[in-house]
């Protein structure tokens, strides 16, 4: 049951006990937790990467993994910190899912989970208590590594929540919370690891990161910063960033984050609407616009139309076409033999949007059979014209 | 100065049967060849006119490409391929496909194209034989304007290697008496087209 929360309070001359002092201690980590369990949401803070190093036993190749250094805040709001890179135990996963290999081509993936727990301390050597027994002075805040069978991945937003009034768990009275960091597959053979994922092929979940919950993020310096990743993120992957600033008037810009933090940005919103773009921009044709297409075709396909339009739209009236369509006479292909010269037979769209474009061959030194009627390239333009009521899209 | 070419091709074979090109070619490339094809893509002038009944048959010939047998695969400007399309295939179809010549002879056609009823069958010969299980697609062009009958298989190599490799073509039992065109689309080999009648 939820509870009003106290902190301790003292006076001159009080004796302070244990617990008071101990209250001392919790009435700030309660607060702290409070604070990392509503105003954030949970998940990785730092590292906590999973990453494996080739291994061979001589004829069996298999991996050694190690989870790397780092810190998360649980959905319960305890901080769990792991301080050194640490190994993972292929006999320990082996105790707690009993793994099986898979095949080749679809192995099985598990999950393996970060978690904290609370553990005493050793007791002290140099105080003793009132009945001169040695008690512990400090709580451990371990983080301990467990693993899932396929599929415990799902749902981990539906663990259960402390009461609202609650500090952190400790990891023991409760099932301790679980955090994802990655996932590993069995070799099988031998008792190893076979390969290492940050994200599961078959669930397509991989660890969850620390979030804000908030209405507004409001900055003091002039600009706030959207970033995948750090500016020191050293990953294959390219490092997005979007920022709202007040440079230059103001301007949102967005592209690849640079390593000294600065976005070399490909898209601009000014501050009184201006668009500059580096790349393409597609999307939905504006009414009353007139888009173009143009280039060289085979006979028999369907013509291509400009970019964002809708062949359905033109189907039902709301696009007009122009059409242009020429053969095109570079290289064209003849028969072999003989000495062929061509002669349009027909270059027309027909109602379908189809291309008929054709050339009939006539043999110079050989006018007695007919000539042959050959598919052929044509130039077209293609002109459309996006009604101003309707919907180019 | 348009910078690429699209290619349309078999999907299970990877001969290329079309190609275009588009000074505004879209940021992403299609994935389906739909809006390329229609109904169908329609084959003219597709062939060697001395294998059709008549130079008028072979000029009038329009052979359809049921639109889910088609492919879209954009490649790099040349104009090689894109003032001969029938001339290349894409290899490699399940990793990464590249394009190339055809390597291997068009395949024999039989020199009697009149097969016999109740059950019809239908052969054409390689000089050598497939060197593993390779994809074909024969499609059955009808007389009349019916759809084009298009029928996926594979061709297993003979064991031991054989200096030539008969293909039988399967015809459905219930054809109607006619004259009717084969396509025939082995991977590796140049397509071909080959006339039969249905007494």
């Amino acid at each position: 049951m939820a509870s009003i929360i106290v902190r301790p309070t003292f006076y001159e001359g009080e004796i302070l006990p244990a617990a008071d002092l101990t209250a001392s201690v919790d009435a700030a980590r309660g607060q702290m937790a409070r604070h990392d369990r509503y105003v954030h949401i949970w998940g990785i803070v730092s590292g906590l990467d999973l990453v494996g190093t080739d291994a061979s036993t001589g004829t069996q190749k298999y991996k050694t993994v190690t989870l790397k250094a780092g810190i998360a805040i649980d959905g319960t709001g305890r901080e769990i910190v792991v301080p050194e890179d640490t190994p993972l135990v292929a006999s320990d996963f082996q105790s707690m899912v009993n793994p099986k290999a898979g095949t080749p081509a679809a192995p099985i993936w598990y999950p393996v989970f970060l978690t904290g727990q609370d553990a005493p301390a050793s007791p002290s050597t140099n105080l003793t208590g009132a009945c001169n027994s040695s008690l512990p002075t400090r709580i451990q805040e371990n983080p301990s590594i467990e693993y899932g069978s396929p599929g415990s991945e799902i749902n981990l937003d539906q663990q259960t929540l402390p009461a609202l009034s609650d500090g952190p768990a400790d990891g023991t009275t409760s099932d301790p919370w679980r955090i994802l960091v990655g996932f590993v597959s069995w070799v099988g053979t031998i008792p190893q690891f076979a390969d290492v994922k940050a994200v599961s092929p078959d669930s397509l979940i991989g660890p969850r990161y620390v979030g804000v919950n908030a209405a507004s993020v409001v900055s003091g310096s002039g600009a706030v910063k959207l970033a995948t990743h750090p500016a020191n993120f050293t990953g294959q992957a390219a490092t997005m960033a979007l920022e709202i600033h007040e440079q230059n008037d103001g301007e949102l810009i967005f592209g690849k984050q640079n390593p000294d933090g600065s976005i070399a940005q490909v898209l601009t919103i000014s501050s009184k609407g201006d668009i500059t773009a580096a790349g393409k921009v597609t999307g939905a044709v504006t009414p009353g616009s007139v888009q173009v297409q143009s280039g060289i075709a085979s006979d028999g396909m369907t013509l291509p139309l400009p970019i964002g339009i809708d062949p359905a739209n033109v189907d039902a009236g709301k696009v007009e076409l122009f059409i242009h369509v020429t053969p095109h006479y570079e290289q064209p292909m003849g028969p072999t033999g003989g000495t062929y010269f061509p002669v349009p037979y027909e270059c027309r769209v027909d109602d379908k949007r189809q291309i008929h474009c054709r050339l009939q061959w006539f043999d110079a030194n050989n006018t007695t059979t007919g000539p042959q009627v050959l598919p052929a390239l044509c130039d077209y333009t293609v002109i459309a014209s996006v009604a101003a009521s309707g919907s180019g899209s | 100065m348009t910078q690429e070419v699209n290619l349309l091709y078999i999907k299970s074979t990877g001969h290329v049967i079309a190609a275009f090109t588009r000074n505004g070619e879209p940021a992403k490339p299609e994935t389906t060849a739909d809006a390329f094809v229609g109904d169908g893509l329609h084959l003219r002038g597709f062939g060697e006119s001395p294998d059709f009944y008549s130079q008028k048959d072979f000029n009038d010939a329009d052979m359809v490409i049921p639109a889910a047998q088609v492919g879209i695969f954009r490649t790099g400007y040349d104009s090689t391929i894109l003032n001969a399309p029938f001339t290349w295939q894409l290899i490699n179809l399940d990793a990464t496909p590249t394009l190339s010549k055809f390597n291997n002879a068009k395949p024999t056609l039989p020199t009697t194209p009149v097969t016999a009823t109740p059950n019809p069958t239908l052969t054409l010969t390689l000089a050598g034989s497939v060197i593993a299980t390779t994809n074909v697609l024969f499609v059955l062009v009808s007389p009349s304007p019916a759809d084009p009958i298009a029928t996926p298989s594979k061709v297993d190599p003979p064991s031991p290697t054989q200096a030539s490799q008969p293909i039988d073509i399967p015809l459905p039992a219930s054809l109607a008496s006619g004259e009717y065109y084969s396509l025939v689309f082995l991977a590796g080999y140049p397509a071909c087209v080959l006339p039969f009648k249905i007494p």
